[in-house]
Order: C-alpha cells, then sequence, then structure tokens
C-alpha cells in the first residue's frame, strides 16, 4: 500500500515536478517560501527566547528543592523579598528545612563609597553572605579565596567587571581600597566570573555577613532549602510565627510565603529586587504571536495554493488520464508542500542567524545558537508538520477535479471557480483587516497603560541621591534651597525621602482624625520640604503648597506641629464630602520615632502611583520638613534636562556645601524608563511582530489579487477587442476587488470590534476603540489591493489580445 | 473489442439538460482504425471520453472484452484504463515541469514498473518515434510537431490496446500532421487498434472505417471511402 502510494520513483517524480514548478512561476515562490520563512524565522527566535526566560536558575546547585521567602502584607496585599536576618537560626531548626541562605543588600548599610588611590568610587549591589553561599549558588571564583570574604571582616570578593572597573585588572587578589564611611582598608581576597545572564542572582561585590545577623529591618533576601517531601505549608506558617515573635507583631496582618527558586525569575518584579527579571506575560504575548504568524504564513500559502488549482488542474487531470488515483494525487501535492516548508525552514534559519543580534536588542537578552544541529530535529519536524497541515486542504481540493471538466478547459473559467476566487479574496481581506485592527488596538492600549498619568511629574525633573538627611531637612536654615534657586535654570527643588519611581521607605500611621472613629487607612510617608507640589510636580486640587511665606508649614520638634498635604483617595474614609472640607483639619499620626504629631492638613493632591505606571496607587502623606530615613535626595525642577552647565552647576552647590564628593545626579524619567523597560520591551515586541504579521496578510492579498488579475488575462483581451479602453479595464478589474473588499468589512469589523472589547475589558484602565484605526485599516488593505491590481491590469491590458487568445 | 449498446450520456447544469449520445450503438473490432467525424458539438468528444473511460454512460452498457464496464467506478476504470488505452489530445497535454522521458515514463511510474524495464521502453519508444535526441528537454523548447511525438510515444509506451485520438493533428501544420497520421496507420497495421476524431476528411482518409454523428447520434457508419473504392475496384 504504502509503495503504491509513494514509491521512491514517484516521490522523486513529485520533487522534481514541484521544484521545476516553483522555479518557474517565480512570484509564487517568493510569496509563499518567504511568508512561511517569515514564519518560521520569528516562531524559532521567540521559541529561544521561551526557553531561555524558563529556565533562569535551573542550574543552581539543588535549584528545584530552593525557595526564596517573601513577605506578604495581607491588608495592603504588598509583597517583599526581604526580611530580617535574625530568623536565620531559627529558620535553620525548622524542621523540614535543609539549610538557609541570608543575602544581606548592602545598599541599606553602607555607601558604598571608596577612594583608591586618588579617585572616588561606588561600589553598588554589594551583597553580604555566609559561607554556605556557594551551596545555594554556582560560583567561579577566578581568582583567591572566596570563603575568606565571606568569613573576615574587612575582606571583598569582586566580579571581574568590577575589579576591572576599580583596579583596571581582573586579578585584584590583595588589592585595597579605604572605606570612607567606616574609614578602614578593605582587602579584596577574591575575584568571580560575572554572573551569567540567566539567573535572577546579581552581585557585584560580596562580603561577610557575619556582623549584620542581628539587624530587625528588612535587609536581607532570604532563600531557603528544603528536604525532598517537605511539608511546604507548614514551613512557610513557621515562619510567619518566627518572624512575628521576632518583631513582636500581634496584629496578624503579616503572612509569609515560599517561592520556589525556578519561579522567580518570570514571576512580578519587585521594586528592590537586584535585577530586573522577566515577565511571564511578555512571553505568553510572545508565543501568541509567533504562533500569530505561522499561522498566517500557513493561510497565506492555503489560499495562495487553492487560488492557483486551476493552474495545476490540467495536470492533474493528465496525470489521472494516465493512471494516477486521487490518494497518488494528494501525496503529490503534500510533497510539495512540505518540500516548499523544508526550503522555507532552510531559508528561516538563514534569517535567525542575520536577525538574532537584533532580536537580542529588542527582548534585552543574548540569545545564540550555540549548534545547529541541536534543534535539528526539532525544526524539520515543525516544518513537515506545517508543510502538511498547510497543503493537506488544497491536495484534497486539487485532486478531487473531475477530468473531464479539466480537460474540457471548463475549470479556470467555470461558476466555482469564480466563486472560490472570490471568497478567498473576501477571506484574506476580512483576516488582514482585522489584524491590523487588533495590533493597532492591541499597541495603543499597551502604550496607554505605559502612560498612564503617575499624578507626579517625571519631566525636567533631575535627581540629586544620597544626601544626609540631616542637611536636608534643616531646622531652620532654607539657605541651601535658596543658593539652589539662584542656579539659571532651576526653576524649583525639595528635599524628598523616597523614590516615587520606587516605593515608599517608611509608613504614616494616622492616629486620630476629627470625627472619625476608627481611621484605619495605611499611608505612605513622604518627608518634603517647601515647594513640594511645584517640584515633584503633583495635582493640586485644594489647598495650597508648602511655602515659606507660611514658616509654620515646616516640621517644629518642640511643639509637634507639621503641615501635611493627603491625597484624595482618603478624603472618603476621612468623612470629607469635598477636597475644601479637608483644609485646615488637625489630624494625629505616627511617624518612625515620633508620636502623636499633629499634622495641618494645607493641600490635597491626586494620588501619586509609585512604581510602574500600571500598579495600584498607593495613598501618600505628604509632611513638611520632616523625615525618617537617613538619607534622600533633592528633585530639582529646570528648564533644561538635557543641559549640562545645569547639572554641574548644582553639583558644585551640593559639593561645596554639603562637602560632599561624589555627588550623583540623574533624570528622573530615565530611572524611570530603565525601571519599567520591560514593559516598554513588551510593547515594542508587539508593535514589531505585529507589523510583521501586517506585512504577511498585505503580501497574502497581493499574491492573491496578482493571481486573479492574471487568470483574466483571456477575459481582459476579449473586451479590448469589443473596443474596451485600457482605463475602462483597470476600473472594471478593481472595482471588483474593492467591492470584495467592502463586502470582507462586513464580517471583519463587528468580528474585530467584539473580541477586542472584550479583551479591552479585562483592564481597569482601558483604550476606547477609535473608528479611525477601523478606517485606516480598511485603506490600507484596499489600497494594496487596488495597487496590486491596477499595475497588474494595466500591464494586461497592454498585452495583444491575439496573444492571450490563442488556445492553449 | 468494444460494444456500446444504447448507451446515453446527459449532462445537467442547473435547469439546462443537455443530452450529448443519444441511444450509441458501435462496435470496434481488434485492428480497427475508426474515424469518428461531425460538427461542432455533436457529441464527438463526448462518445472519445466514454469509450477511453474518462466517463460513464447514464444508461446503456459498455463491453470492453466481453466485460460489462458501464457502472464502474473511477477506481476501476482508472486501472482498466491505465493499462489498455493510450491517449493523444489535440492540445497535446504534455506536463511542463518534465522532461520529455520524464513524461513519457509518468504512466509506467503509475504502473509501477520497475526502473530497469522503465528506462528500456522509454527508450525504445522514444527512439520509435524518432524523439530520441531530444529526451532531457522540457516540452516548451520543442516544437508543435516534437510534442505531439512525444504524446504519441507517450502513449505507447504502455503497450494499449487501443489508442484514442482527439484531433490528433489540429494544432499542427500539414508536414506534421502528415508525420503523426503516418505514425498512426503504421501503428494500426502492426495490430494497434486506433479510435479517431477528426474534422478533417483528408485525415479521415488514413481510418478504414468512418463514423458519422449528428445530434448525438450516429448518421452513418461505414467502411471509409478508401476502402470502399477498393472494395468496389
Amino acid at each position: 500500500m504504502l509503495k503504491y502510494l509513494a514509491s521512491s520513483a514517484l516521490i522523486s517524480n513529485y520533487i522534481i515536478s514541484a521544484f521545476r514548478s516553483l522555479v518557474r512561476h517565480k512570484m509564487n515562490l517568493v510569496l509563499t517560501v518567504i511568508g512561511l520563512s517569515i514564519g518560521l524565522a520569528a516562531a524559532l527566535m521567540i521559541t529561544l527566547f521561551t526557553i531561555n526566560e524558563s529556565s533562569y536558575d535551573n542550574f543552581q546547585p539543588d535549584a528545584s528543592r530552593t525557595f526564596r521567602v517573601i513577605f506578604h502584607h495581607k491588608v495592603s496585599d504588598n509583597e517583599y523579598p526581604m526580611t530580617s536576618p535574625r530568623g536565620y537560626p531559627f529558620l535553620t531548626k525548622v524542621s523540614g528545612v535543609e539549610d538557609v541562605l541570608n543575602l544581606i543588600n548592602m545598599e541599606f548599610l553602607w555607601t558604598g563609597k571608596v577612594i583608591i588611590g586618588a579617585d572616588n568610587f561606588k561600589l553598588e549591589k554589594t551583597i553580604a553572605a555566609h559561607e554556605n553561599l556557594t551551596d545555594f549558588i554556582a560560583i567561579d571564583v577566578l581568582h583567591g579565596e572566596l570563603a575568606t570574604a565571606l568569613t573576615q571582616p574587612n575582606k571583598i570578593a569582586l566580579s571581574s567587571s568590577e575589579a576591572l572597573r576599580l583596579f583596571g585588572t581582573e586579578n585584584a587578589v590583595g588589592k585595597t581600597f579605604l572605606s570612607i564611611s567606616s574609614n578602614q582598608n578593605i582587602e579584596v581576597s577574591a575575584v568571580f566570573a560575572d554572573f551569567s545572564d540567566n539567573t535572577h542572582y546579581a552581585m557585584n561585590s560580596i562580603v561577610s555577613a557575619k556582623r549584620f545577623m542581628n539587624i530587625m529591618g528588612k535587609v536581607s533576601y532570604t532563600y531557603v532549602k528544603l528536604l525532598p517531601g517537605a511539608d511546604i505549608e507548614s514551613i512557610a506558617e513557621q515562619t510567619t510565627e518566627i518572624f512575628n515573635r521576632i518583631w513582636q507583631d500581634k496584629s496578624n496582618t503579616v503572612r509569609f510565603d515560599l517561592q520556589p527558586l525556578l519561579d522567580i525569575h518570570l514571576a512580578p518584579n519587585h521594586n528592590v529586587d537586584l535585577k530586573v527579571g522577566g515577565s511571564a506575560k511578555t512571553v505568553m504575548v510572545s508565543i501568541a504571536l509567533s504562533i500569530l504568524l505561522l499561522l498566517i504564513s500557513s493561510f497565506n500559502y492555503i489560499n495562495m495554493s487553492i487560488a492557483q488549482a486551476g493552474v495545476r488542474a490540467k495536470e492533474v487531470g493528465v496525470r489521472k488520464v494516465l493512471g494516477a488515483s486521487k490518494l497518488q494525487l494528494i501525496v503529490q501535492f503534500l510533497t510539495e508542500s512540505v518540500v516548499i516548508a523544508l526550503t522555507s525552514a532552510l531559508l528561516a534559519c538563514g534569517l535567525v542567524e542575520l536577525l538574532l543580534p537584533a532580536f537580542n536588542q529588542l527582548v534585552g537578552r543574548e540569545l545564540a545558537i550555540g549548534n545547529w544541529s541541536q534543534y535539528l530535529f526539532e525544526i524539520i519536524a515543525t516544518a513537515v508538520a506545517i508543510g502538511i497541515a498547510s497543503g493537506l486542504y488544497p491536495a484534497v481540493f486539487i485532486s478531487s477535479f473531475s477530468i473531464h471538466r479539466v480537460l474540457s478547459g471548463d475549470f479556470g473559467r467555470g461558476k466555482t471557480a469564480i466563486v472560490v476566487r472570490k471568497s478567498l479574496m473576501i477571506l484574506q481581506s476580512a483576516l488582514s483587516v482585522s489584524l491590523i485592527i487588533s495590533a493597532a488596538s492591541l499597541y495603543f492600549q499597551l502604550n496607554y497603560l505605559q502612560n498612564l498619568d503617575v499624578n507626579y511629574e517625571k519631566n525636567q525633573r533631575l535627581r540629586v541621591l544620597d544626601v544626609p538627611a540631616d542637611l536636608l531637612y534643616p531646622q531652620d536654615d532654607q539657605s541651601f534651597y535658596q543658593a539652589l534657586s539662584t542656579i539659571d535654570g532651576v526653576i524649583s527643588s525639595t528635599p524628598v525621602d523616597f523614590d516615587l519611581t520606587k516605593s515608599t521607605n517608611a509608613g504614616a500611621f494616622v492616629t486620630s482624625v476629627p470625627g472619625i472613629k476608627d481611621f484605619d487607612q495605611s499611608m505612605g510617608f513622604g518627608g518634603v520640604g517647601f515647594d513640594a507640589v511645584q517640584a515633584l510636580g503633583l495635582q493640586l486640587i485644594a489647598g495650597r503648597d508648602f511655602s515659606t511665606q507660611y514658616k509654620s508649614d515646616w516640621f517644629n520638634e518642640e511643639q509637634g506641629t507639621v503641615a501635611i498635604i493627603i491625597p484624595e483617595s482618603v478624603l472618603a474614609a476621612a468623612g470629607y464630602k469635598n477636597a475644601e472640607q479637608a483644609i485646615g483639619q488637625v489630624w494625629r499620626f505616627d511617624a518612625g520615632p515620633h508620636q502623636s504629631l499633629q499634622g495641618k492638613i494645607v493641600g490635597v493632591v491626586k494620588e501619586v502611583k509609585i512604581g510602574s505606571a500600571r500598579n495600584e496607587a498607593y495613598p501618600v502623606l505628604f509632611v513638611c520638613g520632616l523625615t525618617i530615613p537617613s538619607e534622600g535626595s533633592i528633585v530639582i525642577e529646570v528648564d533644561d534636562q538635557n543641559s549640562l552647565k545645569i547639572k554641574q552647576d548644582i553639583i558644585k552647590l551640593v559639593e561645596q556645601r554639603f562637602k560632599m564628593a561624589l555627588v550623583e545626579i540623574e533624570l528622573v524619567k530615565q530611572n524611570y524608563q530603565q525601571l519599567y523597560q520591560k514593559d516598554n520591551q513588551l510593547v515594542d515586541m508587539v508593535a514589531i511582530f505585529s507589523g510583521l504579521a501586517v506585512f504577511l496578510t498585505c503580501v497574502g492579498m497581493f499574491g492573491l489579487s496578482a493571481f486573479n488579475a492574471q487568470q483574466r488575462s483571456q477575459e481582459i483581451a476579449i473586451r479590448k477587442v469589443l473596443g474596451a479602453s485600457r482605463f475602462s479595464l483597470m476600473s472594471l478589474l478593481t472595482s471588483e476587488s474593492i467591492v470584495l473588499i467592502a463586502m470582507s468589512l462586513v464580517i471583519a469589523f463587528p468580528v474585530s470590534y467584539y473580541f477586542i472589547n472584550e479583551w479591552l475589558n479585562n483592564f481597569n484602565e482601558r483604550i476606547n476603540q477609535s473608528i479611525t484605526i477601523y478606517l485606516i485599516a480598511a485603506f490600507v488593505v484596499a489600497l494594496v489591493t487596488w495597487l496590486t491590481v491596477a499595475a497588474i491590469a494595466l500591464k494586461t491590458a497592454s498585452v495583444k489580445p491575439s496573444l492571450s487568445l490563442r488556445y492553449e | 473489442m468494444i460494444k456500446l449498446t444504447n448507451a446515453s450520456r446527459l449532462f445537467r447544469t442547473q435547469d439546462i439538460e443537455t443530452t450529448a449520445l443519444n441511444n450509441i450503438n458501435l462496435t470496434v473490432a481488434k485492428g480497427d482504425f475508426l474515424a469518428i467525424m461531425g460538427p461542432s458539438g455533436c457529441g464527438k468528444s463526448t462518445l472519445l471520453s466514454m469509450v477511453g473511460m474518462l466517463d460513464s454512460p447514464n444508461s446503456g452498457d459498455y463491453f470492453f472484452d466481453e466485460v460489462n464496464i458501464a457502472k464502474y467506478g473511477e477506481r476501476k476504470l482508472s486501472k482498466l484504463r491505465s493499462s489498455s488505452i493510450g491517449f493523444v489530445f489535440q492540445s497535446f497535454n504534455l506536463i511542463d515541469s518534465l522532461t520529455v522521458f520524464e513524461n513519457v515514463e509518468l504512466p509506467l511510474l503509475y504502473l509501477k514498473i520497475s526502473k530497469d524495464e522503465r528506462k528500456k521502453r522509454v527508450s525504445e519508444i522514444l527512439k520509435k518515434v524518432a524523439i530520441e535526441h531530444r529526451s532531457a528537454h522540457l516540452p516548451q523548447q520543442l516544437s508543435g510537431g516534437q510534442q505531439q511525438r512525444v504524446a504519441v510515444a507517450r502513449a505507447l509506451v504502455i503497450k494499449p490496446k487501443i489508442i484514442l485520438a482527439d484531433e490528433p493533428t489540429g494544432n499542427l501544420d500539414s508536414k506534421n500532421g502528415e508525420e503523426v497520421m503516418a505514425m498512426l496507420r503504421s501503428l494500426n497495421t502492426d495490430g494497434t487498434t486506433v479510435i479517431m476524431v477528426t474534422h478533417s476528411e483528408h485525415d479521415a482518409k488514413y481510418a478504414s472505417r468512418v463514423i458519422r454523428l449528428f445530434d448525438g447520434q450516429i448518421i452513418v457508419d461505414q467502411a471509409s471511402d478508401v476502402v470502399r473504392e477498393v472494395q468496389h475496384a
């Protein structure tokens, strides 16, 4: 039976026939093969990306048994990946726990500012850990002894790029630098290879954690390695109990969860993570996009094959006459489509080699194809599967032609052929239009989310970092800010003790609101100075900004009074019917070491969105002249954020006044964009792949229209003989296509609208579907088709009728 | 060898019914050279299709080698046809993407003939029709006469019992036409039955018997003029 269907002689006949036929009809070749190659190349790159994203940290020792401890605040539903290192001795005793790793983020404990020779440097991403570090993380030590740095004080291990940066040489073992804050010399005892891309761990330098294990605050990333078969739930509960005891917290508002190490990379990011991770959503969207591209290319192929069926009909008739059975013909055409798919796969591999660097730019990874033979089997299998899937319907369709009809020439012009041709055109057009609309809507929605109002201003803002708090919030001396305002280009400035683009540091606990029994709104504490609303670009809806005109705004320690600005979202809970009612009211609150402060409301602002625009807004209580953390920053509104001179003037002033070296200044906008890079990436990725998808469908439209026009060459010749002008012939063909496209809109518009609407309703904030997108999509498709058909009609109509009318 | 009894063929398209063949009775003996003639639309091609097992009668019987194949399905007809009947068409109907050799070899592929046997038969037949020097060429590279010769070779390579030719010289000039007709006649002399549809009275002279169709019925069935001349002579 198999021999009957596919003897090797027959197969080679099919393949030879397929190749030669492809070469003769070059346009068909180009359109189908290129279309399929693009789809396959995209699928291949996305597969590489997905595999890479899913494999983060899988090379760490005992990765499947390792979990990260996550702090979960039940009331606000906030999560935090850090906790106190005090938990270490207790956690190791929990049954089922084999080992515990504390990675203490030195950012909270050390300025990182050092002197080497005559130069100042700042070390960032310094981690303090114990000797069991290498039991959890695979570290490649290049020089020296890592254990020394992990056990002895004043020793440090550097990554190789850090060693290069600081000392100009990779082997920096034995070299020393001076830590400014402790005035001690630190010696490099080891250099380790930079961490590879595919891990969520990130550290530039490592020190010993011995001195920091008693800290109460949440400064340590904590990981536990469980014994096989351990009860995760129970361990998590015990962890919660441990920390409730350590913090003496009986409020039962805290819960600890264990997050598998292997899930961390694709899980939602935390602002304090050392490295920006990936996103499960991006991965899923890219998978969806690549499947879409493959589907479109396959659909194009199916369409073109069916349309061209008429051309092959003669061959089909002849082969049937010569003894081919229907099944043999199906196998023949399937062989052809598999050959085309394999050719496309080859081309796709070439495309991937070419485009991988650009793709890496897009997704921010370093994907590489080490060895093609690894993927050979999968690639071939996929190509064959696609070839069969796309070729099946056309093969069955073509091989069912009745000999009689075919050989009598009825086929190309018969009624069926015309109906098929028109339906395919409508279908292709509907698909193209829907696709353009969907791609545009997806892009605009994502973009919209990106640019949602955060209710503070990122543009034209500079930020000076890491300034000691006592210098920023002087009791009775605004001379620094006055001097700052005299700099050319500075419009306003204010100190700020938290990073609006990241998170609030501390909480404000309101204890009494006049007229309200139980005010339980949790709020973040924002210590700012005069002109905070102006400098931060907050949206004031009632009252006024903190101002030097009202000296009493500033925090008065003796009297315990201070001016506050509240967010709009707490108005209702405080019993105010509108914002104006809040002005002048006095609330009592605790913050840090200060108890029962009296805060007089002078203004109400729109709630700010801390962190990503897509986060839920978190109410912040702005307090004038009071701060809790030991360091803060200055936010400065300037008229030209790119001016080097303004920056230099500011830096000079700060260095002079505050006797600081190495003043760091950044653009708020840039800082924000870098943090939410991966969101941007997603939008870019969608844009590019949707663009590709749209391009592919237009290619399909082009192929179909071209083919249809050519099929009517005989009709055109006849009309020409009967007196039609070239122009009227062109109008004839193009008007038919336009009518078909119009008909396709009847399908495409409602279907697109419905599905896109359903999707948009998943979002809290969504765009409205605009008629413009729909019209543009229809216009683009119509334009492509019109141009194609007009060009071909013109060309065909210029051919001598005698040539077309000759009986073939 | 071939016997049609009261065979009819109707075509229905939507509301129009055309009777292409109306109660045809026809007997063809082995070794006959039959010419089918008649004005356009009289049913010649339909009759040829039916005889050639490309189509079946709606009513009546078709006996091929004593077996009634009127009700045979597509599969069975195909098997019988591919081993018994060679076709020569007016428009040659060669496959454009195959060489001359591959075109002639094609029916043998479907008959599962071994590679060596195929090679032998194809070379023989190409020599016979004097086209071997072009065996690696594609049809587009040949003249009309050469293409028809290839088509004849393809029809012959299966060693058919009957050759059916539909206006074989319709697309050829007189010289090439003569060659093709001469070929057909020599085949017939060697024992192959030939049934030919033609418009040309000239070509009909090669045949030993002529039938004339009109509106789906045979109105004349007699030995050809030449034969009658000989008979009367």
